[in-house]
């Protein structure tokens, strides 16, 4: 048993079927990544999980624990964060109290009152922010954004962590950067599933790859099974399979 | 520094009414009105600019606990009881409403709050053994405007103070979140509706209370006057007119419109309600952050604790 | 019986008016993104302005009402383009918020200042178009020849305006922006002036519903923001954007109004409300919502 289970979970929105019968396993301490093209169901899956869609069939497990029918704001506490793909940082807030949210109502929450500033300090350090902690958050750009997203789910002290495509929009060096702290989180013992549409990111921090097409899984394995999977480069990767920098 | 210059403002407020001046009684009504206005504009503004749900039916609370008291006090009930049993119906009627209205966004839950005063009026009207209906209900009499006076300027106190409070404690940062991205919130482990609900609550025990003192004070009450769309909406306007969101707004707005009211109200016999409208639609076209939020004002403003959400 | 039969057809009728106007104030939203809180003073207006033509000019005040009609979409397209269009570009929330100002504020200035002109000109408060017709009689129903001709007529409107929507390349343009703005906005369709021309059609169906109104029973300044809270209820009800929602959703209340009414005729009037928060309870999305 893995630390999040995903057990023939199938979702339709009206007539179309956006998931059918996926199944995965992601064992804890792993980066997965979860590839395909627009519209594969990636992050439809990310809204099962997290509670924001409901599946017709199947569950969701997570430690040990059902939680397919959950409520999102039940399963924060339970130690699950994520990003969102369009960023969804708290734009009328600060910096800081973006994270401070996480802080607050996330796992760690009931902290002493004065730790939780100094905690989401932390989480803000973590990914380079601290410097604009009581800037407000419509300032940033898009790549701090993102940062900022990271910092607040960090801040709610996740086992699990739900990046929906971090890496989209930004430089070779900012990939880069961001490849720096993906890896840093899982070797702060935090479970990673990254949606990605930028192939060297993905093969390269990967341990285990799932690709999604049509709302079904197509392939599963290390990022050099699925790279040289012909269903999956005939459905996706194309010819120049594993090109460097890739954007969606 | 400030403190100091908000206790001498204080102060001066306090001794107005026994100051001895000629024109001292007359000065105090009108404060009294003012600090009214103030204390239904900051509690609505608790829910409509702290945490985005613009509530128009906040005035519901106010006329539930006018006529709460009236009722329970006529029935027998000792005065102090009837205003706490008053106070504790608005409250209670602002958690009730909370699992229908709060599945609302935006401007339906506007719309949908506004039919609620449209419902209690018609309400009060129709349970006519109960509140007189259109007759109003009366209240033993007696002279109150020095008491009035203090305990309105107290709630006024009251009332910012635990806007602040609020502000900076958990539960602000809950209803800020809610208002800048409900569903982010969630996902994040916000007990949105539970916040939600208790924030209306909270909103729900100032005007509640400040109702039930009114009845007493005004002796007279009736429908048309704890329901009414001028009564209603006025707050609302304050708040949005001095800027929805910022602790400072809803009494510079009510300060500002109380003045233009109570100048040209002299000047115009009819047309009130059209010039509030007009008022309201320049301020959500030109001005939808009020005051406030205007470059010079709000640049003085950043000095002060930048009060969450003065964006 | 045949007092069931009156109210049943008394319910549609009024749930027909009802159901245009409604169904124009959907599309504005669904168009525009503004919650229109102004929109029941085009039907308050569309009224008066028959009336006032008849006090004018005399005669049958459905053929006056086609001169209210033009009138009446020339004010909704000014009306979207001075006071929505500034705010329908804003940001959610301080739309939101600015909407409700906006529109609410633009509602009560209209319905003082009409209170006003009325009490200046020396006419009652309450203004009605008295206009006859004989009555039919069907075994021992009576339904007058009125009813009858202003349910043809909502039906021809109901028919013109789901044929103008399926056909013509506003019309799907308007059905697709309501769906999904941005892919309308990607494709091409200028929504500003498309916001305009809707805006216009939804003033020119609340006005007909006035027009309607004023013959069958009688309009008054403050009639707007009642009748506004009703169509948002028939919307929850029926679902945004969805002419057959409006229709089904206007009957049901129509229906209920009458019903209770003639129960209780006080509580007839809340009926709209009950349903609002049955609807909100237990069916958010209502009956034929495309959200």
């Amino acid at each position: 048993m893995g630390l999040l289970d995903v057990e023939g979970i199938s979702k339709r929105f009206g007539g179309l079927a956006a998931l059918t019968r996926v199944d995965v396993r992601i064992e804890a301490g792993t980066i997965t990544g979860l590839i395909g093209p627009n519209g594969a169901g990636k992050t439809t899956l990310f809204n099962v999980i997290t509670g924001n869609a409901r599946p017709e069939s199947g569950r969701v497990v997570f430690k040990g624990r059902d939680i397919t029918r959950l409520k999102p704001e039940r399963i924060c506490p339970l130690g699950i964060a994520r990003t969102y793909q369009q960023s969804r940082p708290f734009l009328g807030l600060s910096v800081l109290e973006n994270v401070m949210v996480g802080v607050e109502f996330g796992r760690g929450a009931r902290s002493r009152p004065g730790a939780a500033t100094a905690e989401a300090l932390r989480a803000l350090e973590f990914v380079s922010l601290a410097a604009r902690a009581r800037d407000g958050a419509d300032a940033l750009g898009p790549r701090e954004r993102k940062c900022l997203e990271i910092a607040r789910a960090l801040a709610s002290e996740p086992d699990l962590l739900l990046l929906d495509e971090v890496m989209a929009g930004l430089t070779a060096r900012e990939t880069s950067q961001m490849m720096d702290i993906v890896g840093a989180v899982r070797d702060r013992g935090v479970t990673v599933i990254m949606i990605e549409h930028v192939m060297r990111a993905v093969m390269r921090l990967s341990d285990r790859v799932v690709v999604l097409h049509h709302g079904e899984k197509l392939a599963e394995g290390t990022p050099a099974q699925v790279s040289s999977d012909e269903r999956v480069i005939q459905a996706y990767l194309g010819d120049g399979a594993g090109d460097a920098g890739r954007h969606a | 520094m400030r403190a100091l210059a908000l206790l001498v403002l204080l102060g001066v407020l306090a001794l107005v009414p026994v100051s001895g001046v000629e024109w001292a009684g007359y000065l105090s009504r009108v404060l009294v009105l003012l600090f009214i206005y103030i204390v239904l504009a900051q509690s609505y503004d608790l829910v409509g600019g702290h945490m985005g749900y613009v509530n128009l039916g906040h005035v519901t609370f106010f006329g539930v606990g006018g006529y709460a008291l009236g009722i329970l006090w006529n029935a027998g009930v000792p005065f102090l009881g009837a205003l706490a049993l008053a106070t504790a119906s608005s409250v209670a009627f602002a958690g009730v409403i909370s699992y229908p209205f709060f599945r609302l966004r935006g401007a339906y839950f506007s719309l949908a709050t506004f039919g609620l005063v449209q419902l209690m009026q018609y309400s009060v009207l129709n349970f006519k053994e109960l509140t007189q209906g259109s007759y109003g209900l009366k209240v033993p009499a007696g002279e109150r405007l020095l008491p009035m006076y203090y305990l309105t300027l107290g709630l006024v106190v009251a009332v910012v103070w635990s806007s602040r409070a609020i502000a900076r404690s958990r539960l602000g940062l809950a209803m800020r979140s809610i208002r800048e991205d409900e569903e982010v919130a969630a996902d994040f482990g916000v007990p949105v509706l539970r916040t939600k609900a208790i924030a209306l609550m909270i909103s729900a025990s100032f005007p509640g209370l400040l109702g039930g003192l009114f009845t007493w004070y005004i002796l007279y009450i009736n429908p048309e006057m704890l329901f009414g769309i001028e009564i209603a909406l006025t707050p609302v306007a304050m708040a949005m007119l001095g800027g929805s969101g910022v602790l400072a707004g809803p009494i510079i707005g009510a300060i500002i419109l109380r003045v233009a009211e109570e100048t040209l109200g002299t000047m115009l016999l009819y047309l009130h309600t059209a010039m509030y409208g007009l008022v309201i639609l320049a301020v959500g076209l030109f001005m939808p952050g009020g005051v406030v939020r205007l470059g010079p004002v709000a640049r003085w403003l950043e000095r002060r604790s930048p009060l969450a959400g003065a964006r | 019986m045949e007092t069931y039969v009156q109210l049943i057809v008394l319910g549609l009728l009024h749930g027909g008016i009802y159901a245009l106007a409604a169904f124009g104030l959907s599309i504005v939203f669904g168009v525009s993104g503004v919650l229109n809180l102004a929109h029941g003073e085009f039907l308050m207006l569309g009224g008066m302005g028959v009336f006032a033509l008849r006090s004018l000019l005399g005669g049958n005040p459905f053929v006056l009402a086609l001169l209210v009609l033009p009138a009446a979409f020339v004010a909704g397209y000014v009306f979207e383009l001075g006071l929505i269009r500034p705010i329908a570009a804003r940001d959610e929330r301080s739309r939101v918020a600015s909407a409700v100002l906006v529109t609410l504020g633009a509602a009560l200035f209209i319905e003082d200042a009409t209170a006003f002109v009325l009490r200046l000109s020396g006419t009652d408060y309450d203004v009605s178009v008295p206009y006859t017709l004989p009555s039919l009689f069907v075994g021992d129903i009576v339904i007058s020849y009125l009813r009858l001709l202003v349910l043809v007529l909502i039906t021809l409107l109901t028919l013109a305006l789901g044929y103008y929507l399926k056909v013509t390349y506003t019309g799907m343009a308007l059905r697709a922006t309501t769906q999904n703005r941005r892919g309308a906005l990607l494709t091409g369709v200028d929504t500003g002036r498309l916001s305009s021309i809707t805006f216009g059609i939804g003033a020119v169906l609340a006005a007909a519903a006035g027009a309607f109104e004023v013959v069958l029973a009688s309009v008054d300044p403050s009639l707007g923001l009642p009748v506004t809270l009703k169509y948002l209820c028939i919307i929850v009800l029926g679902g945004l954007g969805s002419l057959m929602g409006a229709l089904v959703g206007g009957a049901i209340l129509g229906l209920t109004e009458q019903f209770v009414g003639f129960y209780s005729p006080a509580w007839g009037q809340t009926a709209a409300f009950f349903i609002l928060v049955v609807v909100l309870l237990v069916r958010p999305r209502g009956l034929f919502g495309t959200y």
